[in-house]
């Protein structure tokens, strides 16, 4: 059993902070907790708890935030004008390396694996 | 068998080459030298489940609980196995008995009742032990009866206590009992509000409401309960007091107009849903104006219990819309606690009695320095002091601290008797004298001698509770855990 917020199902026993962070992209534990703030919802109140007019509040409040796919093509984008530039990091992002002036002779394999062009598929 | 083999080998060369051939290395050895150019086959190592798998015959029963242990041990009913106490002669709690000090006493069953309901009998104080809940009358008792009890008929900001102990010396016990006390004395008409736990307040586990009207926030899930509790302890008291002016609203689509002098404080909180509404209602503040009016007539006891987890952490888990902590007196609840603690609310008659919890550390100060126990450091840090709590607190006169000492030696032996008698405690056979005798019919020259044991459970019994005063210093929690729980 899930709850619907924002076309996402949520575990319906999972606290609605935590489920918040755990299912969107673009909010971790302190936006979720923000936004909680800002609905009414009290710490402890679990998603099966949420009524229909507090979900409707939630996706109106998660939707003025930058989340999911334009977060997503947003980190594209940035990644994309690097390169563009011709800038030092975008020339990093294109070779699948360590951008930030980490060393390569170990342990640049999760650089290898992130760094690309398109970061992520929208 | 090893002759017959040892043959077969002797009688192997005339049809074999040699007696070597038989052993299956030679074979293998042999073969491997013939395809020595080709490579070795490995065989498919598959693994198959059905043949571990063993035929279940029993269908799996699920456990007895899904529970923790600790509190699998208070839900599991074992107070039905305990020992039966009506053999035992135990007295009720009265303020008579407390002329008898350390005297194990029970709870008369209407006392009990009410307490169970207002949630008295907390948790890990291991009531699963006996069949009902007892408790010892100690010197503790006497002292909280002479400064607390013996004033309920004056006012409440006049009559303020707060318990303050080590872990486990029976703070709470001891707020118990007061309560039995009081409604011994004033013969079951006196008002009980009791909060068990205050951290429930503050832990962001109610929902949580602005009340424009009263500028505080309503706490509705938390409210219904504790009304629930105060309605169910209080209900015999509340269907005598009349209410002192006329109220009206809606439950379930039904209009209630509740008349002055004609209906009763029970028909308000029963038949009114306001407090649990998600909405800002005034239903709170009317049931105090009807408790302060009532006053004058019976006594209130207002006590709270762990009341350091929220006075020493005044900043709670609730947020505002602009994401700011909220305080602990921005709350309804939390400003009727801090008003009744510090005198500003007032009952004609009654009292307040606080209890400390002694989980939390010693970092905070604000209670302590409110109760006078430490001084005042302007240097504090914010988070460890708070200066406007503990300025409530210590208005019209401050709150008395009332230090709950551990039990004598008496009262841990009149304690471990009880114990002992109810089956709680196991007094083992231990030889507390050895000597020899000489056997009849062993020769004089040569007699022989046997040891001879002799066990006096009596003197056993001494030693336990030497023992044990001296491991757990009187603390009525250590000496249970050192005496009979091993958990």
């Amino acid at each position: 059993m899930g709850v619907h917020v924002f076309g996402k199902s949520i575990k319906h026993n999972s606290l609605v902070r935590i489920g918040l962070a755990k299912a969107i992209f673009g909010i971790g534990y302190r936006t979720a907790e923000r936004i909680c703030a800002k609905v009414g919802i009290y710490p402890q109140m679990r998603m099966n708890q949420l009524s229909e007019p507090q979900i409707m509040d939630l996706n109106k409040e998660i939707s003025e935030l930058l989340v999911e796919g334009h977060l997503k093509q947003k980190i594209n984008n940035d990644i994309k004008l690097k390169r563009d530039i011709g800038s030092f990091a975008g020339f990093r992002h294109a070779q699948g390396l360590p951008v930030r002036g980490q060393g390569t002779r170990n342990n640049a394999t999760t650089a290898g694996k992130l760094n690309k062009l398109e970061r992520f598929r929208v | 068998m090893l002759r017959l083999a040892s043959n077969l080998v002797k009688k192997a060369p005339a049809n074999v080459v040699s007696a070597r051939c038989l052993s299956s290395t030679t074979i293998v050895q042999a073969k491997a030298k013939s395809n020595a150019g080709a490579k070795p086959v490995k065989k498919k190592v598959t693994f198959d489940p059905k043949k571990f798998q063993q035929p279940q015959t029993k269908v799996k029963k699920s456990g007895m609980t899904h529970l923790e242990f600790h509190d699998a041990v208070r839900s599991m009913n074992f107070d039905k196995l305990a020992v039966d106490l009506n053999s035992f002669e135990i007295d009720n709690l009265t303020v008579e008995a407390l002329s008898e000090p350390a005297k194990v006493v029970k709870y008369d069953e209407k006392t009990s009742e009410k307490l169970n309901y207002l949630g008295s009998f907390k948790k890990f104080q291991h009531h699963e032990l006996f069949q009902r809940p007892v408790s010892l009358v100690s010197h503790n008792t006497v002292n909280l009866n002479e400064q607390f009890i013996s004033k309920l008929d004056g006012p409440s900001k006049d009559n303020r206590v707060c318990l303050v102990g080590e872990r486990g010396s029976g703070k709470s016990t001891l707020v118990t009992q007061a309560k039995a006390l009081a409604l011994n004395k004033y013969n079951q008409d006196v008002i009980l509000l009791h909060i068990d736990l205050a951290e429930s307040l503050t832990n962001g586990t109610s929902s949580y409401i602005y009340n424009a009207r009263t500028k505080k926030l309503q706490q509705p899930m938390f409210t219904k309960r504790w009304i629930y509790k105060v309605l169910q302890a209080n209900q015999d008291i509340f269907k005598k007091l009349t209410l002192t002016q006329d109220v009206s609203f809606q439950n379930k689509r039904v209009d209630h107009h509740l008349k002055k002098g004609e209906n009763t404080l029970y028909d308000f909180l029963s038949l009114n849903i306001d407090f649990g509404k998600q909405q800002p209602t005034t239903a709170f503040s009317f049931f105090v104006n009807e408790l302060l009016h009532h006053s004058q007539n019976v006594p209130v006891i207002f006590s709270v219990d762990n009341i350091n987890t929220i006075v020493d952490f005044p900043v709670t888990k609730y947020r505002h819309t602009d994401f700011t902590p909220v305080h602990l007196s921005e709350l309804e609840i939390g400003d009727f606690i801090l008003k009744v603690a510090g005198g500003e609310t007032n009952f004609a008659k009654g009292g307040v009695l606080l209890s400390k919890t002694g989980v939390l550390g010693h970092h905070q100060k604000t209670l302590s320095i409110a109760l006078g126990l430490e001084e005042h450091n302007p240097y504090l840090n914010k988070k460890f002091f708070d200066l406007n709590v503990a300025n409530t607190l210590l208005a019209n006169g401050g709150i008395k601290p009332l230090i709950v000492e551990n039990l004598n030696k008496d009262e841990t032996r009149e304690l471990m008797e009880f114990w002992r008698e109810s089956g709680v405690l196991y007094v083992k056979d231990y030889y507390t004298k050895e000597s020899t005798k000489t056997i009849e019919g062993s020769s004089e020259d040569k007699p022989v001698k046997q040891k001879e044991e002799h066990f006096d459970p009596e003197l056993q019994f001494n030693r336990m509770v030497n023992n044990l005063y001296t491991v757990s210093t009187g603390n009525p929690h250590y000496l249970l855990k050192a005496s009979s729980i091993s958990f």
